[in-house]
């Protein structure tokens, strides 16, 4: 269950990215996410979902990119995704392989509503709101 | 609405951390074991094991995280080690940032050899790196010689395995070549030791493997060997 400690990265994670680009709201995240990398889906959003009220990401969707375990056998050039319990070249037979992708856990983007609300800071960033109004639900 | 491109790893916090504590521990030259395994696999019998071999050569401390409670700090202090005690209050395994405050606790200035005990778990510990030189998996015969088939990812990112409770192979019916054919899939450069820390066998296999770690850690240390 070490999916708290990635939630709260990932808050802190978002936050930063949100303050530096002074948005009012997040509305999705994309989370890019290795086969191999342990991380439950299940309790990660269970996790999300009791820790963002509150935070500027709350309500946001969490979007969930499946990535691939990639490995590369260095005696034999071949490029093939390992079984989860067996990283031996399927080729060569060499078990001294390199995983490429697969154990990858990052968020990619987010996509927030610009500052547009009620003008309670003080500096001009504000007049780089408004480009894209869209609202949807989701 | 807009998107913005973020690109970071979830975990990059906790790696930047480790880097600074890989820091710390390299300008002192202090070798640094992370220690992980289940509950009752006999994790502080194999560090006062591990001490009680090398403590005449290397000066030791330990770091111990539980969830609660001091007792396994106060066994270990009670055999002549220096030890501080990280209670992680419900979390399932240490950051890195822990062990930074953890280490200003320790008595001493410097060791030769800090060894982190980490909480009771197969599974979180495996992913936050501390700022270790190694991490090192126990696995105790009574467990079964199937864990690396249940819990692929602590022994991929270990590098060495101690079986312990050797004593009791008998009366399990583990299989130890078994074992090595998982882990060999999984981890072929994992060193394994097979020790009990009750008859002390396999135990000075161990040690003295762990001090060619330590001393040549130590002499390439900036300030090694001075």
């Amino acid at each position: 269950m070490h999916e708290m400690a990635l939630t709260q990265s990932i808050v802190e994670i978002v936050e930063e990215s949100a303050a530096q680009h002074t948005v009012t709201r997040v509305r999705r995240i994309t989370l890019t996410v290795g086969e191999l990398a342990d991380v439950v889906e299940e309790s990660l959003r269970f996790c999300f979902e009791a820790m963002t009220p509150g935070t500027i990401m709350e309500g946001a969707e969490l979007v969930w990119q499946d990535v691939e375990a990639k490995s590369h056998c260095a005696m034999c050039g071949a490029e093939f995704r390992p079984d989860p319990l067996d990283f031996t070249c399927p080729e060569c037979q060499n078990p001294f392989t390199e995983m490429v992708t697969g154990k990858e856990f990052a968020i990619a983007s987010i996509e927030a509503d610009d500052e547009d609300g009620p003008p309670e800071k003080t500096n001009e960033t504000a007049d780089k709101a408004k480009t894209h109004g869209r609202d949807e639900g989701v | 609405m807009s998107e913005i491109r973020v690109e970071r790893e979830v975990l990059e916090k906790n790696d930047i951390a480790a880097e600074e504590v890989r820091g710390r521990f390299a300008r002192v030259g202090t070798y640094v074991i992370d220690l992980m395994a289940s509950p009752g696999s006999g994790k502080t019998s194999f560090i006062l094991a591990t001490a009680g071999a090398l403590k005449d050569r290397y000066k030791i401390g330990v770091i111990e995280g539980d969830i609660a409670s001091d007792v396994d700090t106060e066994n270990i202090r009670a055999h002549g080690t220096d030890a501080v005690q990280i209670n992680t209050g419900g979390m399932c395994h240490l950051d890195s940032t822990m062990i930074d405050r953890a280490m200003d606790k320790l008595p001493a200035d410097r060791y030769d050899l800090v060894i982190i005990e980490n909480v009771g778990n197969l599974v979180c510990p495996a992913k936050f790196d501390l700022g270790q030189h190694i991490k090192v998996v126990i696995l105790s015969i009574p467990e079964g010689d199937d864990k690396p088939l249940k819990y692929p990812g602590i022994f991929t990112e270990s590098s060495v395995l101690i079986l312990n409770k050797i004593d009791m192979l008998g009366a399990t019916n583990f299989d130890e070549q078994r074992l090595r054919g998982h882990v060999a899939k999984l981890n072929p450069a994992m060193e394994i030791f097979p020790i009990s820390c009750v008859t002390g066998d396999g135990v000075e296999a161990w040690a003295s493997w762990l001090a060619g770690q330590i001393d040549r850690s130590a002499g390439a240390a900036p300030g090694g060997d001075s």
